[in-house]
């Protein structure tokens, strides 16, 4: 029940009889007769012509509408990736992915191994490893330089074999040759794989370490490069036997 | 007043004599509402006709919400004629009122009196002293309580008797 504090005064007769009075001119008047007519028969006409109405269960406005929501969602989740510091076009690209899923546009493997390989090359410091494991587990994922690094050693590396890889540059020489270098240390089914007669024997360098950053051996490796512009073969030979200790 | 439902399926249904009962009822209605905007009996019924096509095109969209139909037949005159309006004011080059032509001194004063109150208080007091309809109809019509209506009236009608006092006229 409603309470008002201020009633509001009833209008007696006469206030609403001066109030009608004051509005009789508008209240009076009548369209006219010809107009309403002609007014009626263009609605009726209209009605015989347009026909029932037909209800639709979804509109394309509404399906727009609705697209232009998921596509907004998405944007929000990739700015607040953004703020956030975080991979900002994971999350986004996670989701597309799933609802390219669902719409069997995409194969959810594919989408891993693809997923894998990206984010393999975004990783600098686990790329040698994951690239070596794939290779030694057979997937041609496209990291070819470990295979052809493990079955041909340091000394018997092959020519093409940079082709295939990921690169004939000298930087991707070198790298190679570190991952090569990581192999024979670290030993496994990539060690065994490889023939004994290509690859050096381990007895021989007894204070051969694995190279721990593959960046770190780049480094290593490049003043020696540039200072002494020798052969590839010249190159690995010294290096066997010119760092300290070795030999 | 408020249609029923088997009404507002024949509408929907665009059922010629459902369309032609309800043009009979409300067409006066509509035309009066839009002449106390436009102030040209011309302007105002070609209006009301526009107001039945476009309801008869829009009737799909229309959601029953318990008010009756003559609502939102005023709804759309309301529209056309501030459309209707502001196209006027544009081709004359200003925003004034259109000049009165036939009506009489006392149907200025009444139209005026309407112009000078706010948009709720001139459709209660329109549908109140121009059309006739009781506080309950009124209530009915514009989706308010009673209370509300009475309240926007006296409202209304205190500041019409502000506005008229100098002219004499005591609404």
């Amino acid at each position: 029940m409603m309470v008002r504090l201020f009633p509001i005064p009833e209008l007696g007769p006469a206030q609403e009889a001066a109030a009608a009075a004051l509005f009789a001119p508008l209240a009076s008047l009548q369209p006219s007769a010809g107009a309403a007519v002609a007014a009626r028969a263009r609605l009726l006409q209209a009605a015989a012509e347009a026909g029932p109405v037909v209800e639709r269960p979804a509109t394309a406005r509404r399906l727009v509408f609705a697209g232009a929501a998921g596509l907004g969602a998405l944007a929000a989740v990739g700015a607040v990736g953004a703020i956030t510091g975080q991979d900002e076009l994971r999350t986004p690209v996670t989701v597309i992915e799933r609802v390219a899923e669902q719409v069997g546009m995409k194969d959810k493997e594919d989408t891993d191994d693809v997923r894998d390989d990206n984010s393999g090359r975004r990783s600098g410091d686990d790329r040698s490893g994951t690239g070596a494991g794939d290779d030694s587990a057979g997937d041609s994922s496209g990291h070819g330089s470990g295979s052809d690094d493990d079955s041909g050693g340091v000394d018997s590396r092959k020519p093409d074999a940079d082709t295939s890889g990921s690169g004939a540059s000298k930087d991707d020489e070198i790298r190679g040759r570190d991952a090569s270098v990581e192999d024979a240390a670290g030993g496994g089914d990539i060690a065994g794989s490889s023939s004994p007669g290509t690859r050096p024997d381990p007895t021989s360098e007894p204070d051969r370490t694995p190279v721990p950053h593959r960046t770190a051996a780049l480094d290593e490796a490049r003043p020696e490069a540039q200072s002494t512009a020798t052969p590839s073969s010249e190159r690995e030979g010294g290096r066997g036997t010119g760092r300290p200790g070795g030999g | 007043m408020s249609e029923s439902a088997e009404q507002l399926s024949l509408l929907r249904q665009r059922d010629a004599g459902a369309w032609a009962a309800l043009f009979d009822q409300h067409y006066a209605l509509v035309v009066r509402a839009a002449f106390s905007r436009v102030r040209e009996q011309q302007i105002a019924e070609d209006i009301a006709a526009q107001v039945f096509l476009e309801a008869m095109e829009g009737i799909g969209r229309y959601r029953d919400r318990g008010k009756p139909i003559a609502a939102w037949l005023l709804t759309i005159a309301r529209h056309r004629a501030i459309d209707w309006l502001r196209k006027a004011a544009r081709e004359r080059g200003n925003a004034s009122e259109p000049s009165v032509d036939g009506p009489e001194e006392r149907l200025t004063v009444a139209l005026d009196a309407l112009a000078s109150v706010t948009g709720d208080q001139r459709t209660v007091i329109h549908l109140r002293f121009v059309e006739g309809y009781s506080i309950e109809e009124v209530a009915q019509l514009t989706g308010r309580s009673c209370g509300a209506v009475k309240a926007l009236q006296h409202r209304g009608l205190a500041r019409l008797r502000r506005l008229l006092e100098p002219t004499g006229v005591h609404p």
